[in-house]
């Protein structure tokens, strides 16, 4: 016990040992290690004793904050602790866009439909979408853009839980351009998102009309663009914290500015047809959604756009066409000193914290804003900064109450399946996984409003003056829940359930857990090392020891460690 | 809204505010009064729910240009039964045959009708005052946000905050039984019983509510599954987030442990049908029981229940599809109001129905498109039924004062007059209306000595 004091003391410390390898193990995702005794109890102790394993929980825990799928060999690649060399490279990758791995995908699934007799295949829709997220999640190299392209995918908010559902090209092209912004420049990103078709079907500015008599422009896209993706509703410090009046926030905006950003979004129509439609050239303006491409960016009818001058925030004017006129209110909105801090803050409690402090904030957003010679906007700078932070790094900061965030629920579900052996007859990924947005209250691009599963100034109340957004959707169901899901993930070995006659499901591999169970220190720490990054604390360990030791057969051990370790807290709450 | 810190402060502050004015007016513990939200999603094709009606051999009525506008979607005088109306304005007004068990409660004075009510964010008198700028819902005809606006009430705009959600935690059930959530959801989360912090208690309509799976089961594996999770869970981390995260779920599954021997401790008197519909009504039942005898759940003095069904968004084969599920409708609410009367709880039981949006009156052919108003129902001991109430549109024809287009109607009644009646009869006080119901002051003078319909007592 007294070393297991010791490893974390080296750990708060950032012991920076040359990382060695693991004992025993090789390069592989599994322990092939080849001890010959039962080691017992005193096997942590040895493990941890080097002390040459927290270059390895450190990799472990950064590549859980920036990745959906690692492996032991990632983790042991990582353990000489240059991540500015990994996130370098990984922002130097090729892009791996959704929608081409969806179009194969819903082909094929199509194909197992008709060849089993169906009739009139139902897409593609955000099934298929939903198809081709998890085979990109978990293939794609370019595992940091993912990860991040989730992240601003609840901060833009479009979901196929609405009309959307039935457009799984609209939903990938959508998703696509999130991961072109999660290294692009900001600016390109929200003009990406502001003429998406789905966007405009989603806050309503698609066949938005100009004044006509009493009829006034939609205010809805104006409002959000303002309120949940640029700057918020009141004015930032650089450092997140309000900029205060007389002891009160100052709005960055009202109703009034709300009309005027309203006639900006004016005169967009479909820009071009549905393949399905029939029909050829630009749609006129009007026609819906269900009509018009959904991956087309909108395009301006000039005669549906709002004369005249529009006044933008902080004494800025436009008065152009409709492309001049929403060029100039983005750069309005981009060029608005909340920009930096007020994204700054929603990236970091994605991939971090929830609770960063403002100086953390601060250096993020001067990251962003350019300070000191850099590109306003770099997403691809800002996502560096909030990863290679000595708040995000620094062990120093881990113990802290407030350092906590909960993994969100699709991460911990991605990053299990991504970790665990899998027998998957069918080779494909294939998930519906609509249950899991009604049972954990999340799912990727199904939100049930354009305000996201979650807020990110939740508070629960057991964490009395601490934001918690992920704590919104843990709940009385969503908890059990939780549990459940990993009961029939780990036990009842179902990792993928599909919607193609269970065809495709996908299964946990017990083959080699059932041997390794064998030697029960060396299971637990391998996903010890792996799933909670060397923080399980000596009580879980001692119950899941205890556990392991009273199951009778070597796949019930091998099941019963894997419950534990991931319904511990340990895992859930990343530190 | 409903995104800053000092947002959600003033909002609780209201709430508590609420709270104190609540107190004043609710009884005992043992007053005890239950909501049931039935919603009929995908939008009930409510004009052949609620149906205009003539003796046949009669010309020009009603229900004339009601079978000229329907065309192959109408139903035949032989398929209607008429009610007693009261209200000669709406004419002579008809259901369907096949739903003979609510024409029965509705004869019994235990059932009323609602007709063209719909969401509105401030009254719109006619096709004239729509084409103005005069504030609309938000996504008129989309499922998803006219689903949204029935069980938030503020059609305005977009928020997951449900009226019955911010009715719960104005209950303040703290002096009663806190055991189990006000909120209980046959269908899982909804935006209806979302308040600040209130949210669904969800249970599955046979097997009632949900824990840790297999626990207590016995065997091996679960015994030391059971054990060591037990001890984890009851663990204090030195970790405020870790501590939250295991009480959560040892309070889930404790909840869970007790809601359970509270459910398999009473009986039903009544026979209920297999369809999940007839069967949550089942487990409503139980619930209600089971609040109200010697149970873990007793003692709970308020208790608001969500159950849907799906499958009204019929744009084919309305007729057949509509006549199943009301079918399945009148079947269970048959059942549940026996049992409620042979329990002695039918006077505090209150079921009414929502659905997003009326269907067109006019055909696509095979069936409706969405529409806009529609009628509704409500059903319980304390309902003044035998009743419609509202105004069905004196002139369904094309062009006529209401119709947009297609036989969509401008809704002659809001929602929130629907939802005030069933608010205060929860026991909200008149003045705290606007809490849940934010627009209720365009509909309804709160400070007026009449009910807005008068539809319970």
């Amino acid at each position: 016990m007294k070393k297991t004091v010791l490893f974390f003391l080296s750990l708060v410390l950032g012991f920076s040992a040359i990382a060695q390898d693991y004992i025993g193990s090789g390069n592989v995702p599994v322990i092939t290690t080849t001890s010959s005794t039962e080691i017992g109890f005193n096997a942590d102790n040895v493990l941890s004793g080097n002390g040459l394993e927290a270059d390895a929980y450190d990799a472990s825990r950064f590549l859980s904050q920036s990745t959906f799928v690692y492996l032991e060999e990632d983790v042991d690649m990582l353990s000489d602790g240059n991540y500015e060399a990994w996130i370098d490279a990984q922002i130097a990758l090729p892009t791996t866009y959704i929608s081409p791995t969806h179009q194969v995908e819903f082909e094929e699934a199509r194909d197992i439909f008709y060849a089993n007799g169906g009739v009139d295949y139902y897409g593609p829709s955000d099934k298929h979408f939903n198809y081709a997220w998890w085979t990109v999640a978990l293939t794609a190299e370019d595992q940091l853009r993912h990860r991040v392209a989730l992240a601003l995918s609840e901060i833009f908010v479009i979901s196929g839980n609405s009309d959307l559902g039935a457009f799984g090209e609209g939903l990938s092209d959508y998703y696509d351009k999130l991961l072109d912004g999660s290294f692009g420049n900001f600016r390109d990103l929200i003009e990406d998102v502001t003429y998406h078709p789905c966007m405009g079907y989603y806050l309503s500015h698609l066949n938005n009309h100009k004044t006509v008599g009493n009829i006034r422009p939609d205010e809805n896209y104006a409002r959000e663009i303002m309120q949940l993706f640029t700057i918020g509703l009141f004015e930032l410090n650089n450092d997140g914290s309000y900029v205060l009046e007389n002891g009160e926030p100052v709005p960055t905006y009202d109703n009034e500015d709300i009309k005027e950003f309203a006639k900006v979004f004016t005169g967009l129509k479909g820009g071009g047809w549905d393949e399905d439609s029939n029909n050829t050239g630009i749609p006129p303006f009007g026609a819906g959604i269900f009509g018009i491409s959904k991956t087309d960016p909108m395009v301006p009818d000039e005669s549906k756009h709002e004369p005249g001058i529009k006044y933008l925030l902080n004494g800025a004017t436009t008065n152009s066409d409709t492309n001049g006129d929403i060029t100039n209110a983005l750069d309005n909105l981009f060029n608005h000193p909340n920009v930096g801090p007020f994204i700054a803050r929603l990236l970091i409690q994605k991939l971090i914290k929830s609770n960063p402090s403002p100086a953390y904030i601060n250096r993020v957003a001067t990251v962003f804003n350019g300070t000191g010679g850099g590109e306003r906007g770099n997403m691809a700078e800002v996502v560096k900064a909030i990863l290679l932070d000595e708040e995000a790094r620094q062990a120093s900061y881990q113990l802290d109450e407030d350092a906590a965030r909960m993994k969100e629920p699709i991460v911990r579900y991605a990053q299990i399946v991504g970790l665990l052996d899998r027998d998957n007859p069918s080779g494909n990924l294939w998930n519906n996984g609509f249950n899991y947005q009604d049972e954990m209250g999340q799912y990727p691009m199904q939100s049930p409003t354009v305000f996201n599963f979650f807020l990110p100034d939740y508070q629960p109340g057991a964490l009395y003056g601490l934001y918690a957004p992920e704590f919104q959707v843990f709940n009385t169901r969503t908890s059990i829940n939780w549990v459940n899901f990993i009961h029939t993930w780990v036990v009842w070995e179902t990792l993928f359930y599909d919607w193609e006659n269970n065809t495709e499901n996908v299964y946990v591999d017990y083959t080699n857990y059932d041997q390794q169970v064998q030697r029960v220190e060396e299971y637990i720490n391998f996903f010890d090392k792996m799933f909670t990054h060397g923080t399980l604390d000596d009580f879980t360990r001692q119950e899941i020891r205890t556990a392991i030791n009273s199951v009778g057969w070597d796949n019930g051990k091998a099941k019963i460690g894997l419950y534990l370790i991931l319904t511990s807290p340990a895992y859930t709450i990343q530190r | 809204m409903g995104y800053t810190t000092l947002f959600s402060t003033l909002t609780n502050l209201k709430s508590i505010a609420a709270v104190a004015n609540f107190n004043s007016s609710i009884g005992d513990c043992d007053d005890y009064k239950a909501l049931i939200c039935f919603s009929m999603r995908g939008g009930n094709d409510s004009f052949n729910l609620l149906t205009p009606f003539k003796d046949s051999g009669e010309t020009d009525t009603q229900y004339d240009v009601y079978s000229a506008m329907r065309t192959d979607l109408a139903l035949g005088l032989n398929d209607l039964t008429e009610l007693t109306v009261n209200n000669p304005l709406n004419g002579r007004l008809a259901i369907p045959n096949y739903i003979n068990g609510m024409k029965t409660m509705y004869d019994e004075g235990d059932l009323a009708f609602l007709a063209n009510v719909g969401s509105l964010v401030v009254p719109i008198a006619n096709r004239d005052e729509y084409y103005t700028e005069i504030a609309k819902p938000l996504g008129l005809y989309s499922h998803s946000d006219q689903q949204m606006h029935w069980q938030t009430a503020n059609p305005a705009v977009r928020t997951n905050k449900g009226w019955g959600g911010l009715m719960s935690e104005m209950t303040n059930q703290s002096s009663c039984n806190t055991a189990v959530s006000v909120n209980i959801s046959l269908n899982g989360t909804n935006v209806f019983q979302t308040g600040n912090d209130a949210f669904s208690y969800v249970i599955h309509h046979t097997n009632g509510s949900t824990g840790i799976r297999n626990y207590g089961n016995g065997g091996g594996f679960n015994n030391a599954r059971d054990m060591a999770m037990d001890n984890i869970l009851d663990h204090d981390f030195q970790d405020a987030f870790k501590n939250a995260y295991v009480s959560t779920i040892k309070d889930s599954n404790d909840t869970h442990l007790l809601f359970s021997s509270s459910i398999d401790s009473v009986n039903l008197t009544q026979t209920y049908g297999d369809s999940r519909l007839e069967q949550s009504f089942a487990m409503i039942a139980k619930t209600i029981l089971a609040a109200n005898s010697s149970t873990p759940l007793s003692n709970m003095k308020r208790q608001i229940f969500y159950v849907d069904l799906g499958g009204f968004d019929v744009h084919d084969e309305v007729l057949v599809s509509q006549q199943d599920s009301l079918t399945l409708i009148n079947s269970a609410l048959s059942s549940f109001r026996q049992e409620m009367i042979t329990a002695g709880l039918h006077d505090k039981v209150t079921t009414f129905s929502i659905s997003e949006f009326g269907r067109t009156l006019t055909s696509n052919g095979q069936g409706s498109d969405h529409g806009w108003g529609g009628n509704q129902f409500l059903m319980g001991g304390a309902v003044n039924g035998n009743k419609v109430y509202g105004e069905y549109p004196a002139d369904l024809n094309y062009n006529s004062s209401l119709e947009l287009g297609g036989g969509v109607y401008i809704p002659t009644m809001s929602a929130d007059m629907y939802f005030a009646e069933l608010a205060l009869w929860f026991g909200v006080p008149k003045t705290d209306l606007p809490i849940i119901l934010p627009n209720i002051s365009e509909f309804y003078d709160i400070f007026s000595n009449e009910n807005p319909l008068g539809l319970l007592s």
